[in-house]
């Protein structure tokens, strides 16, 4: 016991260097929310590779019950085919309702000032004026008047939270309409706030310089046509493949005053359709 | 009482000027200089050293508070200051530049020149590990790298014209 005091008092500066360096990390990881995110994204990388090195060993054990277990589905489902055939259904026909489809994709616009923002950390956040009260909820699009600034992140009463495209969280595909192209992933590399990359375009596409980027019509946030901005610079390298895109953006967001704050009316339900999916990928 | 009201004050007014104008300013994507490390290099080397990590440690939190990056500022502080410390015991002879009736290592104590690579030395750890902590990405060491050396330098200049200020006074 007196030689762990002694151990503990003869270090006793590195130990409390240590225990408040520890402590630090701690918020770090617990309150930025990038960070936390790529900490326990990583943590839970590791865990399902282990999970599946092991699921790997493992399913060679019962390799002959599950051939088992085939060969008797196999039979079931050969009996249920010819039982299918001889019988003779009729298809109903679905009938397509007009007013439905009319109704379907409808925005409200919102419009609000900005409070807050920042272009010089590697995520940045914007917070505007208007919040739960003015019916602005999570994930709405958020646009300026000369192309997209962010997605709502987190709404109160009075104020919100804007995720900004200058965040590493922020990914959209966008809308080439020169090559009809819908491919790629925007994303910011926390450099120059004029820039933008567009990742994961296959090398054979022709993207030039000077096309301009807008909203797809496959984003469950944005709706679609509004511009991002232009391109800028293409790289094509012969061992990668994809192009190496830079993008003007169209917003200056070191200039961001009045956004407008764009709300999809059927968004509860689009989400739960997407909740569905995902429920799906990890059942399975 | 005194002495410690007077570091509180200029802990506080360092953190201010740090929140409210240089982050403000946005001279350029590839310059975010961070001139509250000035404070370490006022604090004394006679302080107790368990104060002095304490220290570093409410003064990191209460940038990170205000500006609102918990733990980030804490943590590149903290380091930079177990460095200093160690860097100041090492490499001078405290007791002589004490006799020289200085308590910080400063241009007079050491000389220009070699007071210019200690101080970079020490504001570019410092600059390092707080974009490192902030990108949290070893693929971009790179930029991390450049915004740390250009940011670096401003610093320095920051931190050069302070001290000068304070002599003049």
């Amino acid at each position: 016991m007196i030689v762990i005091f002694r151990w503990i008092r003869n270090r006793a500066y590195p130990l409390l260097f240590v225990v408040l360096l520890i402590s630090s990390l701690l918020q770090i990881v617990q309150y930025n929310l990038y960070q936390r995110s790529v900490f326990f994204n990583q943590t839970l990388g590791f865990y399902r590779k282990i999970d599946k090195e092991k699921s790997d060993i493992t399913a060679y054990f019962d390799l002959k019950q599950q051939n088992e277990a085939l060969q008797l589905e196999n039979q079931l489902l050969r009996n249920q085919l010819s039982w299918n055939l001889q019988s003779t259904g009729v298809f109903n026909e679905v009938q397509i309702n007009d007013s439905n489809t009319k109704s379907f994709v409808r925005f409200e616009q919102i419009s609000a000032q900005v409070v807050k923002n920042s272009t010089n950390r590697r995520n940045n956040f914007i917070i505007i004026d208007k919040g739960k009260k003015h019916g602005i909820s999570k994930n709405m699009a958020v646009v300026g008047p000369n192309g997209i600034v962010g997605i709502i992140f987190e709404s109160k009463d009075n104020y919100s939270l804007v995720l900004s495209v200058l965040n590493s969280k922020f990914e959209l595909t966008p809308y080439i309409r020169e090559i009809t192209l819908n491919q790629g992933v925007i994303s910011w590399d926390g450099s120059n706030p004029r820039f933008i990359d567009l990742l994961e375009v296959n090398r054979f596409e022709k993207v030039k310089k000077g096309m301009k980027l807008f909203t797809s019509n496959y984003s469950l946030i944005f709706p679609a046509g509004i511009p991002i901005g232009t391109i800028n610079d293409v790289k094509t390298s012969l061992t990668s493949n994809f192009h190496e895109i830079t993008i003007q953006l169209s917003t200056d967001f070191t200039r961001l005053n009045q956004v407008t704050v764009i709300k999809l009316k059927e968004q509860l339900e689009l989400e739960q359709i997407q909740q569905t999916i995902q429920q799906n990928e990890e059942n399975e | 009482m005194n002495s410690w009201l007077k570091w509180f004050f200029t802990a506080l007014v360092w953190a201010l000027i740090q929140v409210y104008l240089v982050d403000q300013l946005n001279i350029a994507w590839w310059i975010k200089p961070l001139p509250y490390v000035y404070f370490i290099f006022i604090l004394p080397f006679d302080i107790n050293k368990f104060g002095n990590l304490v220290i570093a440690y409410f003064f990191g939190l209460s940038i990170d508070i205000l500006s609102g990056t918990i733990g980030i500022h804490t943590a590149s502080t903290l380091v930079t200051i177990f460095v200093k410390h160690f860097i100041d015991h090492r490499f001078f002879n405290l007791d002589s530049i004490q006799l020289q009736g200085n308590n910080t290592i400063n241009e007079q104590a050491i000389g220009r020149m070699s007071y210019i690579g200690y101080a970079f030395s020490i504001i570019f750890i410092h600059h390092f590990l707080f974009f490192l902590l902030d990108y949290f990405n070893l693929t971009q060491l790179p930029l991390i790298f450049l915004l740390s050396a250009t940011s670096s330098i401003i610093t320095l200049i920051i931190v050069f014209l302070a001290s000068k200020l304070t002599r003049i006074q």
